[in-house]
């Protein structure tokens, strides 16, 4: 069943809302909405998209939005999906820059203090649970050991996944679940 | 409407241009709106604070922030248009191309691989993040804090709670337990932070032995470190030398061939293991003795100092005994006949021969006092191991990153103070008077005026690009920078720029017309508004600010007709070569190719050769290149600048000396009438009659000869924060951060 317009829109409204630390961080994000909430998406096509959305120039929220939503709902979906994952921050930033006539108190500096050590723990749950669906093996841990590294070091990431793809293609791996 | 369209279409070039996000896109957004003047730096930094809290896009969030506050609503939304845009249309554009892809069976074979990189990705980013989310944190209660909050949120995560709600619950907590406390007082990074702190700039220094102080990161760097027998007098202008770890001036023989030091009594090196156990905890006694290690030091091949031509030809014995060392390897305990210590508080150097530059190059950071015992201990580490007098001590450093400098034990039994030649109120204050410098590495310009305007550095130099709107053009501040707290220095340099004709060139060498003609080609008023005013015009090598300068206009100015005269007389009339019936085609080596600076300057030049005629191929290379091609006289022509090692016309003078071309001679400019001159006035000491006059006399040949195209004096502009005491920008800075100080 294709999702309605308007759940679209609530959903990446809702993922707008969420999405704390940027576009990596993100990820989860969406996987929480589109996969354990709705049931939309897989979290591997969700997981697919979103080495594309960072392969692409952009900015990775609406590059991922727009390929989730797509997927939903073809191009109008596509339109609304990155609408709507911009506009929360777009009201709120606004609204926030007019309230605080660019003096930053240090009650909102204390809440990004809190926030920011969340959205390490987001990113750490995400990849673990990204890693759970990966099969056991050498191959797999050395994949993830050879990216990390690679994004550490400040390797183009577009290079890097498009490398772990070709690997994909190339070397014996499944994944554990296709659903 | 044009706002909203210019404001679009940067955001939406910002984004075209990146790819793999915000935190790409956000030192490009800074530049880009600062260089517009649409947006200060600082105020950039206050909104990415407010886009991190945000939810969304950061670079996004960015965006919209300065759209709004330089174009109100417009503003804000031609911003996160421009943002979203590209990616949106490209995506939508490759659509077709995305559906095969994931259609394909190949997709679920290489998500197979995606799936644990993309894993790793995520691993790596929140180690990434890792600091900035615990460098907030100040004091063990808050680290301890942070920690719980990412525990529990993880914990949560892993369990499937929804992101907004432990964002929410982190957000409280945070309030709750990571509120910013006020500086605590004690031990600890918490207490560094509070030290008043000197911020400045510097660049990647590969080591801090003064052995190897050729460059002035270095040489500021080692002169923090370490010190000699002399100074610079900080603010006495002419420029004056001032005892620093002799008592007094040398006493110098009346043939001018010894020179006696007495050392300082109670000079400490800083606390270091290799000298063992002292019983006040701080390093050895300096003593005579370190100044003929550290002098031979220099001498040694083995050290491959840079720095050696300062007593080259000149120390009794010392060439001798870096022959043997050549030979057999150094042995120190060999004596030298010029380096003696008869006591340990007495320093005799012994000369061949006259060498009235000798005390000028005791200032440098060559002749600095190092300790045999770190040298033996360290071995290659000595340059990363610093142990001098200096005032300061290395208190930490993290290469490509920054440098910090705190004061060093050793100076509390010192009593240095600020001396006679500074302003009445500042003399008699201990030094240092700063306690901690930290110095940034920062590679780029841009970025470095950025930092001074966010108040992060205490000084910057003026950037080009932004000349305009921070220098009037009177030469005075801009107000709305004045109103920052920032103030305006300026001083000349020691220094002449120039174009060198390789004397070894055919075409060049031998035909004086030919760089006559040339020299009236320069057109120096076009030269000097491409440098913002900041350079003066050159009548010969030597600066005014050094006794023994040429006065009046120099030889050769913009005159088209004469240089035609001369290009006729050099055997190029109209600039076309007989021979050929084409144009004369010289070439200009320019290093920093990397420079914009740099190409704008080479095609200005080559827009005064074509005034007359002749083409001007400009041959870009890199630092090391350059000096190479120079090295092996592989440049017809090239752009340099030479510092003043001394403020000393022989220093400039040198440069035209026949016996030094294939060295500093970088011309090979050779001239026996000039030799002749110059070999008289440089076995006078400074000051002795008649050698003023030797020195006009000498450059007025070569500026007659027109052996260089003389491109000018330039001047420094500086500009400082106002909590910093005025200071005049010295020539030979080294040293000198000591007496810098902050308004009480």
């Amino acid at each position: 069943m294709r999702p309605s317009l308007p759940a679209i829109a609530l959903s990446y409204l809702r993922i707008g809302c969420g999405a704390f630390g940027g576009g990596v961080a993100s990820f989860p994000v969406f996987v929480a909405e589109l996969s354990r909430r709705r049931g939309w998406l897989s979290e591997s096509d969700l997981a697919g998209d979103f080495a594309l959305a960072q392969s692409v120039p952009g900015v990775i929220i609406v590059n991922f939005a727009v390929l989730s939503a797509r997927r939903l709902r073809g191009v109008p979906g596509a339109l609304l999906a990155a609408f709507s994952v911009v506009l929360p921050a777009f009201l709120l930033v606004l609204a926030l820059a007019s309230l605080l006539a660019r003096r930053f108190p240090p009650l909102a500096s204390a809440a990004v203090a809190g926030l920011r050590p969340a959205v390490l723990a987001l990113l750490v749950s995400a990849a673990i649970s990204l890693f759970r669906r990966t099969p056991r093996g050498l191959l797999p841990a050395a994949l993830a050991l050879a990216a990390a590294a690679a994004t550490l070091f400040r390797a183009p990431i577009p290079l890097v996944l498009a490398l772990a793809a070709a690997a994909g293609v190339l070397l014996p791996l499944r994944t554990r679940a296709s659903e | 409407m044009t706002a909203f369209l210019r404001f679009f279409s940067v955001f939406f070039g910002i984004s075209l241009f990146t790819v793999g996000g915000g935190y790409n896109m956000i030192p490009l957004m800074r530049e880009t709106l600062a260089a517009n003047g649409w947006l200060p730096a600082e105020e950039f930094l206050g909104f990415l604070a407010l886009a991190e809290a945000t939810p969304g896009p950061v670079a996004v969030n960015a965006a919209t922030l300065s759209g709004a506050r330089v174009a109100g609503l417009p503003g804000a939304v031609a911003a996160t248009l421009g943002a979203c845009l590209p990616g949106l249309v490209f995506l939508l554009a490759l659509g077709p191309f995305v559906a095969r892809l994931r259609a394909s069976p190949r997709w679920e074979k290489a998500l197979a691989g995606l799936l644990p990189a993309l894993a790793g990705l995520l691993a790596a980013t929140a180690i990434l993040l890792f600091p900035a989310a615990f460098s907030s944190a100040g004091g063990t209660p808050a680290t301890v804090a942070t920690a719980a909050i990412f525990a529990v949120s993880l914990l949560l995560f892993l369990r499937g709670a929804k992101p907004l709600a432990v964002f929410a619950l982190a957000a409280v907590a945070g309030m709750a337990f990571l509120r910013p406390a006020p500086a605590e007082a004690g031990g600890g990074p918490a207490a560094a932070e509070a030290l008043p702190t000197l911020r400045t700039t510097t660049m990647r220094i590969r080591g801090f032995d003064p052995a190897q102080a050729a460059d002035e990161p270095t040489t500021r760097a080692t002169g923090k470190l370490y010190e000699g027998l002399l100074q610079y007098a900080p603010y006495a202008r002419p420029y004056r030398l001032a005892p620093l770890l002799a008592e007094g001036m040398p006493e110098i023989s009346p043939d001018g061939l010894t020179y006696t030091f007495r050392i300082r009594p109670g000079i400490r090196f800083a606390p270091d293991p290799c000298f063992g156990d002292c019983a006040d905890g701080l390093g050895r006694e300096l003593v005579a003795r370190d100044f003929v290690y550290s002098f031979k030091r220099i001498a040694d091949p083995a050290v491959a100092s840079s720095g050696y031509w300062i007593f080259r030809g000149h120390v009794a014995g010392l060439d001798e005994w870096r022959a043997a060392a050549a030979r057999d390897g150094a042995d120190y305990d060999t004596p030298v006949e010029g380096l003696s210590a008869p006591d340990e508080r007495t320093l005799v150097i012994r000369l061949s021969k006259p060498y009235p530059q000798l005390l000028y190059v005791l200032a440098m950071p060559y002749a600095f006092a190092v300790p045999r015992e770190a040298v033996e201990r360290y071995g290659d580490g000595f340059a990363v191991h610093p142990v001098g007098t200096g005032p300061y001590v290395l208190a930490g450093s993290r290469p490509n990153h920054h440098y910090e400098y705190r004061v060093s034990p050793a100076w509390a039994v010192r009593n240095d103070t600020v001396g006679e030649d500074a302003p009445p109120d500042e003399r008699g204050k201990k030094l240092p008077r700063i306690p901690r410098i930290v110095e940034s590495v920062v590679g780029d310009g841009s970025t470095a005026w950025l930092m001074f305007l966010a108040g992060e550095l205490d000084e910057s130099d003026v950037p080009r690009e932004n000349f305009d709107s921070v220098v009037r053009a009177d030469g005075s501040l801009a107000e709305e920078v004045a109103a920052k707290g920032i103030a305006l220095a300026r001083a000349p340099s020691l220094a002449v720029s120039y174009i060198l004709f390789n004397g070894d060139d055919p075409n060049l060498g031998g035909n004086p017309a030919l760089r006559k003609a040339i020299s009236c080609l320069f057109d120096f008023e076009a030269w000097r508004t491409f440098q913002n005013g900041c350079i003066e015009e050159a009548a010969g090598p030597v600066p005014p600010i050094v006794a023994g300068a040429l006065e009046g206009p120099p030889p050769y100015r913009r005159d088209l007709a004469r240089a035609k005269a001369f290009l006729a007389e050099a055997g190029y009339p109209e600039g076309k070569d007989p021979a050929t019936g084409k144009r004369l085609a010289l070439s200009l080596a320019v290093g920093k190719a990397d420079s914009a600076e740099a190409r704008q300057s080479a095609e200005l030049l080559q827009s005064f050769f074509a005034d007359g005629g002749l083409d001007l191929a400009i041959d870009y290379m890199n630092w090391p290149n350059f000096l190479e091609a120079l090295q092996k006289g592989r440049v017809q022509m090239a752009i340099l600048a030479w510092l003043g090692d001394y403020p000393d016309a022989e220093n400039f003078l040198q440069l035209f000396y026949g016996a030094n071309a294939g060295g500093v001679n970088r011309a090979n400019y050779r001239n026996v009438a000039f030799d002749a001159v110059y070999e008289a006035l440089a076995a006078l000491p400074p000051g002795a009659e008649g050698r003023d006059g030797l020195c006009r006399e000498a450059g007025k040949i070569v500026s007659e000869d027109a052996a260089w195209i003389f491109l000018g004096y330039p001047t420094k502009l500086v500009l400082q924060r106002t909590r910093l005491k005025p200071f005049a920008p010295h020539a030979f800075p080294w040293g000198q951060e000591k007496y810098r100080a902050f308004v009480e």
